[in-house]
C-alpha cells in the first residue's frame, strides 16, 4: 500500500501560476476523487503526481520518498496512469496493448515469461476484456477501449493508480461500467486510487475521500458528504444545487 | 500469438531471400558472366570458405567486374536499403505519423543543397575515399537536421507537430535555394539533376568502407529500442508513465536515423519511396510490433533496393537508369494499391 | 622592216666589197669605207631601231595601261553590279524560317561558339560585337563583349548593340528567338545535321550571307582535304579499340554511344568504339572493363585525366595502365565549326601516333 503526499507544491506554466501551495495527502489504499471546475488545476496536479510535470518548488512524495529522486522506469513499477483520451497510433491487438503494460517489469531483451502471460490474462479477465484479446484496438467502442487501457495500467502491477477523467467521454452505460470496475479494484486490490472526476455524483457515490480544488488551491478535502455540499458548490462552481437523498439507495446526490 | 509465430518464420524466410537476392544480383548484369565464376568469386570473399576456393583461372577482367563494380553496388544497395527502411520505421514510430519517412525533416533538401553548392563551386577533392560532393551532401544533411531540430525546440521539449512543420518549412527554403543555384548555373543542371535522382552506379568499395560502420551502428540502435518504440505507440504520456524517457528516446532515435540517412544520401543521392513504402508494407504483413517490424523492414529494404539496382543496371543495357526512377516507378503504384486495398492505413 | 632592209643592204655591201677585193689599197680604203659605211649604217639603223622601239613601247604601254584601266573599271562596275544584285538574299535557315538579309551585315552577334569560330575563320572577326561566355576561340574573340550564356543570353545587351545580324545555332531557344524578333532584329538560326556535311552547309550559308563565298569555299575545301587525308592515312591500318569518356563517377558513366556524331568521328579516325551498341550517351562500367579498350580518350579540361587514373574501375583498365589514357580538346569534337577537321585529325593522331610522325 502506498501513500502519496504533496507538500507546498507550486507549479507555473508560461508565467502563469497554476497551482498554489498545494499540500495534500492521498491515503494509502483509498479511492480518492479530485473534483473542481475547469482550470482549477486537476489534470496538472495529476501530472505532477505521475512525474509528467515537475513542480516549481517542493515535491511530491511516495511513501516519504521524493519522486524527483526516483527514476521514471522505477516509478513505473509502482505507479500507473490512465490518461484522459489515449491516442493509439497504428492498429495493435488488444492483447498486445495490455502486454505492453508489463514493460516496466521486463528487461530489454527478455521474452514474456509465464508470469507475464498469466498476469495479463488475469487483469484482462478482471476488466472483462479477455474476449477481445485478438481484436484490433480501434475496433472497440469507447468504453471497451477504456477498459483495455485500465487493464494495461493494471498489468503494471501498480500500487498507485491515477486516472484522469476516465469516464468523461463515455456514454452512460460505459461510465457506470468503468466506475464500478474502479471501485471494485479499490476494494479487492488495496491499491491507492486517485481519480479526477467531473461528475459530482460519482464523487459522492464511489469515492472514499474527495478533494475539491479551486483556482489552483485546495478548497476542501475530506469525506465526500463533507466536501460536496450546497455551500461549497456555490462557492466554487457558482451554481445553486440541492443535495438530496436518493429515493431508493438513500445515498446523497446532487440535484440541479 | 499466432501472429508472432508467423512473424518469426517470416524473419527467417527473409534472411534467406536476402542471400538469394545477393547471389542473383552478382550473377546478373549488363555483361553476362558464367554462374559458376560469379559464385566462386563471391565465396572467395567470405572468410573461412575462401580457403577452399581458387579463382586464379578467372579472367582478371571478370574479377574486376564482380569486385569493383557489382559487389560494391550490391553492398551499397543492401546498406542503404536497410538504412532507409529502418529510418522510415523509426521516423514513423517516433513521430507517430504514417506519412513520416527519412526525408521528412529536410535531410534530402539539405543534402541536395550541399551537393549542388559543391558541384557549382567546382570544389573537388577526395577525403577518405569520399568525393567532395559526397561530403558536401553529408554536411548539408547534418546541418539541416541540427537546424530543424533547434527551430522546433522550446526549452527541453520538442512538440512533434512543431518538428514536422519546421522540417517542411526548412525543406521548402532549401529546395528553393537549390533551384536558385540551378538557374544561375544552367550548364551544371544535368549533373545536379542526375545526383538528385539517386544512383548507385558510382559506388566503390572505398565508399562502403566509410559508411558501413555508422550505418550498422544506427541499425543496431533501431533494433535495440524496439520495445521502447512499441510503448511509444500508446502515446507519449502513457509511455512516460510506463517508464520510457520519451525525450531522450526521441533524440537518440532521430539522430541515429538522421545520421544513417545522411550517410546513405551522401553516397547515393536521393532514393525515394524506400523509407515510406517498406515500413508500411511490412506493418501490414507483420503488424506494428517493432520486435518484428524493424527486422523485417530492414531485410525488405535491402532486398527491394538490391532488386531495384539490378533492374536499373540491366534493363536498358548497356545504358543505365538512375535507381530513384525505378523505386518511384515500382513504389508509387504499389503504394496506391496498398492504400486502395487497406483502409486501415488511413487510421494508421 | 626598214632597219632589217638597211642592215641587209649594209651586209650585202660589205660582202660585195670583200668579194670583189682585187687591190689591197682599194681593199684597204674600201675596207675603211666599208667600215665607215657600216658604222654609219649601224648607227643609223640603231637610231632608227631605238626610235621605233621607244615608239612601239610607248604605244604598247599606253595600250596596256588603257586595257588595265578599262578592266578595273569594268570589274568595279561588275562588282557593284554584283553586290547590288547579291543582296537582298533570302534563304531557309536551320529551323525552317525564311530569313531575308537586306544588305551585307556589318555587325554580328554570335550566340554559339561554333558560329564565333566560323566568323573569325571567314576573316569577319572585326564585325563581331557580341558573343557568348563560351565563345573562347580564337583568343581574339575574348576581346569581344560577352552577352551571357548560350541558353539565356542577356537580351537587353543584345538589343542595345543593335546588330545587323544575330546568328544562333544548336542551342537556340524559342523564347530568346521570339524576343529578338519582337525587337525587330534579324536573326538566323544556322544548324544542320551533326556531320561534316552539315558543317560544310553552315559554312556555305555563312559565305552566302556575308558574300565571302570564295573564302568559305576555300575553307570548305581545306576541311575536305584534311578529312580525306586522315581517311587515307588510316585506311588500311588495323582499327584500335577506343572508349571516349564524356562523364564518369558520380555523374554516371557517359560516352559517345553509337547514335552520336563523335562515335562516327572515332570510327573515321581509325578507331573502333566499344560503346557503339549504346544509346543516348548512357553506358556502364562493366562493359568498359569487359571490352578493355586499347585507348581511352578523355577531356583535357581540369584534372579529368588525373582523377580517372585514381578512379576504381577505370584505373585497372589496360589503356590506363599502359599510358594510353589520352587527352583531347573536346571543343574540337563538339563544335560544329571550322575546327571539326582538326578534331578528326587529333583523334587519329592519338590513336595512330606512328602514322603521323
Amino acid at each position: 500500500m502506498s501513500r502519496i503526499h504533496a507538500n507546498q507544491v507550486n507549479f507555473s506554466y508560461d508565467q502563469k501560476q497554476i497551482l498554489h501551495n498545494i499540500s495534500l495527502e492521498m491515503k494509502a489504499g483509498k479511492f480518492t476523487g479530485i473534483i473542481g471546475p475547469n482550470g482549477s488545476g486537476k489534470t496538472t496536479f495529476a501530472k505532477l503526481m505521475s512525474k509528467l510535470l515537475k513542480p516549481d518548488s517542493s515535491s511530491v512524495y511516495i511513501n516519504n520518498e521524493d519522486i524527483n529522486d526516483v527514476k521514471i522506469s522505477d516509478l513505473a513499477k509502482v505507479m500507473a496512469m490512465v490518461p484522459q483520451a489515449s491516442q493509439i497510433t497504428y492498429d495493435l491487438t488488444v492483447y498486445e496493448v495490455v502486454m505492453l503494460g508489463r514493460t516496466p517489469h521486463m528487461k530489454r531483451f527478455q521474452r514474456e515469461s509465464d508470469y507475464d502471460l498469466n498476469l495479463v490474462k488475469e487483469v484482462m479477465m478482471e476488466t472483462d476484456t479477455w474476449q477481445y484479446k485478438d481484436r484490433m484496438i480501434h475496433q472497440l467502442s469507447g468504453g471497451e477501449r477504456q477498459r483495455v487501457i485500465i487493464a494495461r495500467a493494471l498489468a503494471q502491477e501498480p500500487e498507485i493508480l491515477i486516472l484522469d477523467e476516465p469516464v468523461t467521454y463515455l456514454d452512460i452505460h460505459h461510465q457506470l461500467q468503468v466506475m464500478s470496475l474502479i471501485k471494485k479494484l479499490s476494494k479487492t486490490r488495496n491499491m491507492t486510487i486517485i481519480t479526477i472526476l467531473h461528475d459530482l455524483n460519482y464523487a459522492l457515490k464511489y469515492c472514499d475521500h474527495v478533494i475539491l480544488l479551486s483556482e489552483g488551491r485546495v478548497f476542501k478535502h475530506g469525506e465526500p458528504q463533507e466536501v460536496v455540499t450546497k455551500n461549497h458548490i456555490k462557492s466554487v462552481y457558482n451554481i445553486d444545487v440541492s443535495i438530496m437523498d436518493h429515493p431508493i439507495t438513500k445515498h446523497p446526490m446532487v440535484v440541479f | 500469438m499466432q501472429r508472432n509465430k508467423k512473424n518469426n518464420l517470416m524473419i527467417l524466410v527473409m534472411i534467406g531471400l536476402l542471400f538469394l537476392t545477393i547471389v542473383i544480383a552478382c550473377v546478373i548484369g549488363s555483361e553476362p558472366i558464367p554462374l559458376t565464376q560469379s559464385i566462386r568469386l563471391l565465396l572467395n570473399k567470405i572468410p573461412l570458405i575462401n580457403h577452399f576456393i581458387n579463382i586464379e583461372d578467372i579472367d582478371i577482367k571478370i574479377q574486376n567486374i564482380i569486385y569493383i563494380v557489382r559487389i560494391p553496388r550490391i553492398l551499397g544497395a543492401m546498406l542503404i536499403g536497410m538504412a532507409l527502411a529502418g529510418s522510415g520505421v523509426v521516423f514513423q514510430g517516433v513521430l507517430r505519423n504514417p506519412l513520416a519517412e527519412p526525408y521528412i525533416l529536410g535531410i534530402s533538401s539539405g543534402a541536395a543543397l550541399g551537393a549542388t553548392v559543391t558541384i557549382v563551386t567546382g570544389i573537388s577533392f577526395t577525403f577518405m575515399g569520399l568525393t567532395s560532393i559526397s561530403i558536401g551532401a553529408f554536411i548539408g544533411a547534418l546541418l539541416t537536421m541540427v537546424v530543424v531540430y533547434n527551430i522546433a525546440r522550446v526549452g527541453l521539449k520538442t512538440s512533434i507537430t512543431t518538428l514536422l512543420l519546421s522540417g517542411i518549412a526548412v525543406s521548402f527554403l532549401l529546395q528553393s535555394l537549390v533551384s536558385l543555384m540551378i538557374s544561375l548555373n544552367r550548364d551544371q543542371v544535368e549533373k545536379i539533376i542526375f545526383w538528385t535522382m539517386g544512383s548507385l552506379s558510382s559506388i566503390k568499395m572505398s565508399h562502403i568502407e566509410v559508411v558501413y560502420i555508422p550505418i550498422i551502428i544506427s541499425l543496431l540502435i533501431f533494433l535495440f529500442f524496439s520495445r521502447d518504440l512499441n510503448v511509444m505507440l500508446l502515446g507519449e504520456e502513457s509511455a512516460t508513465s510506463m517508464g520510457i524517457d520519451v525525450i531522450i528516446l526521441r533524440k537518440i532515435l532521430l539522430v541515429a536515423a538522421s545520421v544513417a540517412t545522411a550517410f546513405s544520401v551522401s553516397i547515393s543521392g536521393i532514393i525515394g519511396f524506400v523509407g515510406l513504402i517498406i515500413p508500411h508494407s511490412m506493418r501490414l504483413i507483420v503488424g506494428p510490433n517493432h520486435k518484428y517490424l524493424t527486422p523485417t523492414s530492414l531485410l525488405a529494404g535491402a532486398i527491394f533496393l538490391i532488386v531495384s539496382d539490378t533492374i536499373a543496371r540491366t534493363i536498358i543495357a548497356p545504358g543505365q537508369l538512375p535507381i530513384g526512377v525505378i523505386t518511384a516507378v515500382i513504389g508509387a503504384p504499389y503504394f496506391i494499391f496498398l492504400l486502395y486495398k487497406n483502409t486501415s492505413i488511413s487510421r494508421g | 622592216m626598214k632597219k632589217i632592209v638597211s642592215l641587209l643592204l649594209v651586209m650585202l655591201m660589205v660582202f660585195a666589197f670583200v668579194g670583189c677585193g682585187d687591190n689591197n689599197a682599194t681593199v684597204n680604203s674600201n675596207n675603211v669605207a666599208i667600215e665607215n659605211a657600216t658604222e654609219n649604217a649601224t648607227e643609223e639603223a640603231t637610231e632608227e631601231a631605238t626610235e621605233e622601239a621607244t615608239e612601239e613601247a610607248t604605244e604598247e604601254a599606253t595600250e596596256e595601261a588603257t586595257e588595265e584601266a578599262t578592266e578595273e573599271a569594268t570589274e568595279e562596275a561588275t562588282e557593284e553590279a554584283t553586290e547590288e544584285s547579291h543582296y537582298p538574299i533570302s534563304f531557309t535557315d536551320g529551323m525552317d524560317r525564311e530569313v531575308i538579309i537586306e544588305s551585307e551585315p556589318m555587325t554580328i552577334v554570335s550566340l554559339a561558339p561554333s558560329i564565333t569560330e566560323t566568323v573569325f575563320a571567314l576573316n569577319l572577326g572585326e564585325r563581331l560585337v557580341g558573343r557568348t561566355d563560351y565563345c573562347n576561340y580564337p583568343e581574339t574573340a575574348l576581346e569581344v563583349e560577352s552577352i551571357g550564356s548560350l541558353r539565356e543570353p542577356n537580351l537587353e545587351a543584345i538589343i542595345a548593340l543593335n546588330p545587323d545580324l544575330i546568328i544562333m545555332s544548336t542551342h537556340a531557344s524559342e523564347e530568346v528567338l521570339a524576343k529578338l524578333e519582337e525587337a525587330g532584329l534579324t536573326t538566323a538560326i544556322l544548324t544542320a545535321q551533326e556531320s561534316f556535311d552539315g558543317v560544310y552547309e553552315i559554312l556555305s550559308q555563312m559565305g552566302s550571307i556575308f558574300n565571302v563565298e570564295d573564302t568559305s569555299n576555300e575553307l570548305i575545301d581545306k576541311m575536305k582535304a584534311d578529312v580525306d587525308s586522315v581517311l587515307n592515312t588510316v585506311k588500311d591500318v588495323e582499327k584500335k579499340t577506343v572508349y571516349y569518356v564524356v562523364g564518369f563517377g558520380e555523374w554516371g558513366d557517359y560516352t559517345a554511344t553509337g547514335d552520336t556524331f563523335i562515335h562516327e568521328m572515332l570510327e573515321m579516325a581509325g578507331g573502333s568504339n566499344i560503346a557503339s551498341d549504346g544509346e543516348g550517351w548512357s553506358y556502364n562500367l562493366e562493359s568498359i572493363i569487359l571490352n578493355d579498350p586499347e585507348y581511352v580518350i578523355c577531356s583535357e579540361l581540369g584534372d579529368t585525366k588525373t582523377i580517372l587514373e585514381e578512379t576504381e574501375g577505370y584505373m585497372e583498365l589496360t589503356a590506363v595502365k599502359d599510358g594510353k589514357l589520352v587527352e583531347i580538346n573536346q571543343d574540337l569534337l563538339s563544335r560544329q565549326g571550322p575546327r571539326l577537321a582538326d578534331g578528326l585529325k587529333a583523334i587519329a593522331q592519338l590513336l595512330h601516333p606512328e602514322l603521323f610522325e
